[in-house]
């Protein structure tokens, strides 16, 4: 009984100092109210602080927010995603992201058709992990969006949805996207779809000429995961991309799809001069199994990278079964 | 334990203009896992009590007005 009265007495005293004319202390009240464990009472309060005149006890008070689910709170947090102060919205952004109820999700998507850029990616990025059935018609419609960060952010939620009738839309901005970051996430997109692969492959392909090594890299990843055989000779080509870090990819793939076909490409990047390289092509030729490769792989026995000299040593056992 | 008080430099030091312990913050004392900071109670700023440092960084990490430095040692960077 004595340490409910206490607990109440200290909760009133920051109360108190929540309405304090410093914004300072106002500020180190919404810090210190978190640490009680009255959510019945600290809830209200932060709204209130919420809403205060000062940017910076506002951006506490969002930061606070953070796993508090009710209606009332996630409406505040929506209304603070257009506070003129960045780093309001930015911590309101940041609180609505860590949503985990799908019962939240209704809140979202009714908020989404009046929203508009940062506001917009933002409520997306929340609705993501929610992967609610509702969100999908409205992130289609946002792949429309003439914002860079609201595209990209309905690419997620999309991706998690992993709806067979968004495959046609992503692959579509997987190759003609203006801006190279949404082709790559689109791209990426597409490796959670396992509907229709005879409609993501052209796209993937397309996406192997792109200019922008990032996008070429995801592509070869997704081909791998997605574990498509035809995919092969053009994982086999992107062996040759001018940039090692797409070649890596590849080869993990390639490996991972245990192609025979890809043992004299694989040998060869045995010995490229990047030794992550030849680490990622000793394990897929372990993978592969292929008895062709033994020679090349007890020459990288000799490699100057330890790491590359125990994963051929590895991937030798795994050959001969030793 | 070693009292900090002869010594010309610790390795946690605090921007008194930017400190607000004197508006009731103990953000940087509370995270401290070792609890050698502490609030000078005169000057109204936190400040390093004891020179036990482990570098782990909250202090400066989760202070609300960036007013902690932790200066970590060349050889542990």
């Amino acid at each position: 009984m004595n340490e409910l009265a206490n607990q109440n007495e200290e909760i009133s005293a920051i109360l108190a100092r929540l309405i304090d004319p410093d914004p300072g202390v106002r500020r180190i009240a919404v810090l210190d109210l978190l640490d009680t464990d009255d959510y019945d009472l600290v809830a209200p309060a932060l709204l209130q602080a919420l809403g205060d005149q000062d940017a910076s006890v506002r951006a506490e008070a969002a930061i606070a927010l953070e796993g508090f689910e009710t209606p009332e709170i996630i409406r505040g947090l929506l209304m603070a995603l257009t506070d003129e102060a960045p780093e309001v919205a930015k911590a309101a952004a940041q609180s609505l992201a860590e949503l985990k109820s799908p019962v939240t999700g209704v809140l979202l998507v009714t908020a989404l058709s009046t929203a508009k850029g940062f506001q917009k990616a933002s409520i997306l990025r929340a609705l993501r992990e929610l992967r609610v059935p509702a969100s999908l018609a409205p992130a289609l419609a946002a792949l429309n969006d003439t914002d860079d960060t609201v595209r990209a952010a309905a690419l997620g939620v999309l991706g998690y949805l992993k709806a067979p009738s968004a495959v046609g839309p992503i692959a579509v901005l997987a190759t003609s996207d203006k801006a190279p970051q949404v082709r790559r996430i689109a791209v990426g997109a597409l490796g959670f779809e396992a509907a229709d692969l005879s409609a993501i492959l052209p796209a993937l392909i397309t996406a192997l000429r792109d200019e922008f090594w990032q996008v070429r890299e995801e592509s070869v990843a997704t081909l791998g995961k997605l574990g498509m055989d035809q995919g092969v000779p053009y994982l086999i080509e992107a062996m040759m991309d001018e940039y090692w870090q797409v070649r890596l990819k590849a080869a993990r793939s390639l490996g991972k799809l245990r192609s025979r076909e890809a043992v004299p490409v694989l040998s060869k990047a045995l010995f490229h001069q990047v030794s992550n390289l030849r680490k990622e092509a000793a394990v897929a030729l372990g993978e592969v199994g292929d008895a062709r490769a033994i020679p090349a792989l007890e020459k990288a026995l000799q490699d100057p990278d330890p790491d590359v000299r125990k994963l051929a040593g590895l991937a030798l056992s795994q050959i001969t079964g030793k | 334990m070693p009292y900090a008080l002869n010594r010309v430099t610790v390795p946690v030091t605090v921007d008194a203009d930017k400190c607000i312990a004197d508006k009731g913050c103990t953000v940087c004392v509370d995270v401290c896992p070792l609890d050698v900071l502490a609030i000078d109670l005169t000057k109204g700023t936190a400040y390093m009590k004891f020179d036990e440092c482990w570098y782990c960084m909250p202090c400066e990490k989760d202070c609300p007005t960036g007013a902690v430095n932790v200066d970590i040692p060349y050889l542990l960077r």
